[in-house]
């Protein structure tokens, strides 16, 4: 994978902090827009206008945010506390590295071993290696925010990246942008904040767009690690296509969408799934809910270990996902 | 300002039951105000006129408190309730409440000790096997209706600094809204929002960004949790009280924007005026919906810490309520300086 979307799962954008990573998906995209600019609470917009006389508005929404923590005290001795910023399992952070946005370390450490069994994130602490409290403060305020601190790799065919969900949502558009000559209708790739939190930025972007359609591209389980690692269960697995979604917590994808996509993906001989997650929603959610109710639907990429800081997907789904993303926007008619 | 906000707490008025303090707050401002109207929800919304009538600011506070509601009578006269917004359930019993429109005198009961087995004393208290007595001698004598709400029967009172009583949460942002829309006249047009059922779901700050022209952000006024123990352990606290009002940066329903948490700390900075950092990140308020509205608004929560908040009777200190205030006038004075970009 070339350099330059690798950057995408490296730059920093804990949900609420997105404007690196909104800066650079800015510069990838605004050669591929007729315009590009940030909304109240930080969307990223990038709009592309068809010259078709019957283009429809199609919102296509991935969120740069990525799960996070924010420091919450500054003890005596220079230890920070924290809290989570989106989903975490207590669990996935002992001995995590973590970095802030000014570049400053730490590792998260765990109060004693009683804790062990029970553990929360209360019971956890950053050491950044400060002298003491003063020492910190000169780097770290109250309400900043961390991130793990992995680096992505490409193995086998598959990625690795602390941030797949969802900056995978962002390469995907970007991807398509670069592949997309003359789309039959009008594109709004809108890069979303405060996912993670509750899908906040699909709501207000939606509501600003109206679009005919909207599509959210994000991450999905994958039922295929040993054990029963996941809470939820799902129907996709790595490697076997593009997951067309039916239902998670968040949406009931109209039947006329569901099949629509299904017709296309087997047309164009794409690889596909069909997804039902019993736990998790994504930008979907939201903006299907947008006033009188808009035609939403999700395409989503089969990830194991979803919100730790090594999640998995395979490159070909990830392809995949463009390929039926490709077609749907140049469909002439939308099923809608 | 003391003595408003002492009325105040000692008002009665719980979700969807928040007539009492709609009407002394219409009471308090009407000649101070250019229109007041009340929406579907029960929320009052005042407009009062600036000097420059490009800028708007939403105001919004919530007027309900948390309180119980009669949902069974029984044959014998004992009254069931459920809770109406968040309760603790350990902090209700044995309390003096009163019931119904005509605010009967009673109390929250439990079986006296002697009268318990060994394993039912040790048993956690749960809303739903608590009864409260009026003294009525049977179901058809008691003068109580299913749906009447229950509120505890506290009274505010001054010692030294602090105020105790019920209800701070939300009336101390009622009663600095009531302090801002009596000054003479603002650079910008304010719309003062009391919400309606915020305890219930922050219902009253969904509807309050509709309707309403050339907003530029949202100061929303509230009573947040404090805990001062945690700071004597050195761990992640949430507020303390006497060290200032409250900024959020974070909770379970926003994330506050970095310019406007900037720009507040800029105007305390120059007024002098004390603050804190709300630092832990449960709880939710009406900005959460305020801000994801429509298009998305800027919206910044400043908060009162309370000790024992949510119960019958919660501490604050006087000088933080009076910082408070003054920031928040600060906040609307210096409104037209707010850049988003």
């Amino acid at each position: 994978m070339e350099k330059k979307y690798l950057k995408i799962f490296k730059e920093f954008g804990p949900s609420g902090d997105e404007e690196n990573i909104s800066n650079y998906l800015k510069e990838l995209m605004k050669s591929f827009a007729d315009k590009c600019y940030n909304d109240v609470l930080g969307n990223l917009i990038c709009v592309k206008k068809s010259n078709s006389k019957n283009a429809r508005n199609i919102m296509l929404a991935a969120h740069m945010d990525q799960i996070g923590f924010i420091v919450t005290h500054i003890d005596k001795k220079g230890y920070l506390r924290f809290h989570s910023v989106g989903g975490h399992y207590p669990y996935n952070q002992v001995t995590q590295r973590v970095i802030f946005k000014n570049g400053i370390k730490g590792m998260i450490c765990y109060d004693n071993e009683e804790c062990l069994p029970k553990l929360k994130i209360d019971n956890l602490y950053v050491d950044i290696g400060a002298k003491n409290k003063e020492a910190a403060e000169k780097h770290i305020k109250i309400g900043d925010r961390f991130v793990w601190d992995t680096e992505p790799f490409e193995q086998f065919g598959n990625l690795c990246s602390m941030a797949l969900d969802d900056r995978i949502g962002c390469l995907i558009l970007i991807l398509l942008a670069e592949r997309l000559k003359a789309a039959k209708h009008n594109i709004y790739y809108v890069f979303t904040v405060q996912e993670e939190v509750g899908v906040r930025g699909a709501k207000t972007s939606a509501f600003a767009i109206e679009p005919d359609l909207g599509i959210a591209l994000d991450v999905t389980g994958s039922d295929d690690a040993p054990g029963n690692q996941t809470k939820c269960s799902v129907s996709c697995a790595m490697g076997k296509g593009t997951g067309i979604k039916i239902m998670d917590s968040g949406i009931i994808v109209p039947k006329q969408i569901v099949d629509w996509e299904i017709s296309l993906a087997e047309k164009h001989k794409i690889p596909y799934q069909r997804e039902v997650l019993t736990g998790g929603a994504t930008d979907s959610f939201a903006i299907h809910l947008t006033k009188k109710g808009i035609l939403a639907s999700t395409l989503s990429v089969p990830t194991r270990h979803v919100h730790s800081s090594s999640e998995i997907c395979s490159i070909a789904d990830v392809e995949a996902t463009v390929k039926l993303l490709k077609v749907i926007c140049e469909s002439e008619k939308l099923p809608v | 300002m003391i003595k408003r906000l002492i009325k105040l707490s000692n008002a009665y008025g719980a979700a969807g039951d928040e007539k009492e303090i709609r009407d002394f707050i219409i009471k308090e401002i009407k000649n101070n105000v250019d229109s007041l109207k009340i929406d579907h929800l029960g929320s009052l919304i005042a407009f009062k006129k600036g000097t420059n009538d490009k800028i708007r600011v939403l105001l919004s506070a919530h007027m309900d408190e948390v309180a119980l509601i009669v949902d069974k009578i029984d044959d014998n006269g004992l009254l069931g309730v459920s809770s109406v917004g968040g309760f603790l359930p350990k902090v209700i019993p044995a309390k003096k409440v009163l019931v119904g429109k005509d605010r009967l005198p009673g109390a929250v009961v439990l079986k006296s000790l002697h009268l318990m087995r060994p394993e039912e004393r040790e048993m956690p208290v749960s809303i739903r096997g608590l009864n409260i007595d009026i003294g009525a001698k049977d179901k058809s004598s008691c003068n109580v209706s299913i749906g009447d709400y229950v509120y505890f029967a506290t009274k505010a009172r001054q010692q030294g600094n602090y105020l105790f009583g019920k209800a701070f949460d939300d009336r101390v942002g009622c009663a600095i809204l009531c302090e801002i829309l009596k000054e003479k006249k603002l650079p910008v047009s304010v719309y003062a929002h009391f919400c309606a059922q915020e305890e219930v779901g922050t219902r009253g700050g969904q509807t309050a960004v509709f309707n309403k022209e050339r907003l530029k952000f949202n100061l929303n006024l509230e009573g947040t949790t404090a805990n001062d123990r945690d700071f004597i352990n050195d761990l992640s606290p949430t507020t303390e009280i006497g060290k200032g009002p409250a900024i959020t940066i974070m909770d379970s329903n926003i994330i506050t924007n970095t310019k406007i948490l900037d720009w507040v700390q800029a105007i305390a900075k120059e007024k002098k005026i004390p603050y804190q950092f709300k630092r832990s990140v449960v709880g939710g308020t009406d900005a959460g919906p305020i801000y994801t509205s429509k298009e998305g608004l800027p919206a910044l929560n400043i908060a009162l810490p309370c000790r024992y908040i949510h119960s019958p009777v919660a501490i604050i200190s006087i000088p933080d309520l009076n910082a408070m205030r003054d920031l928040a006038l600060a906040v609307v004075v210096k409104a037209e300086s707010f850049k988003i970009k």
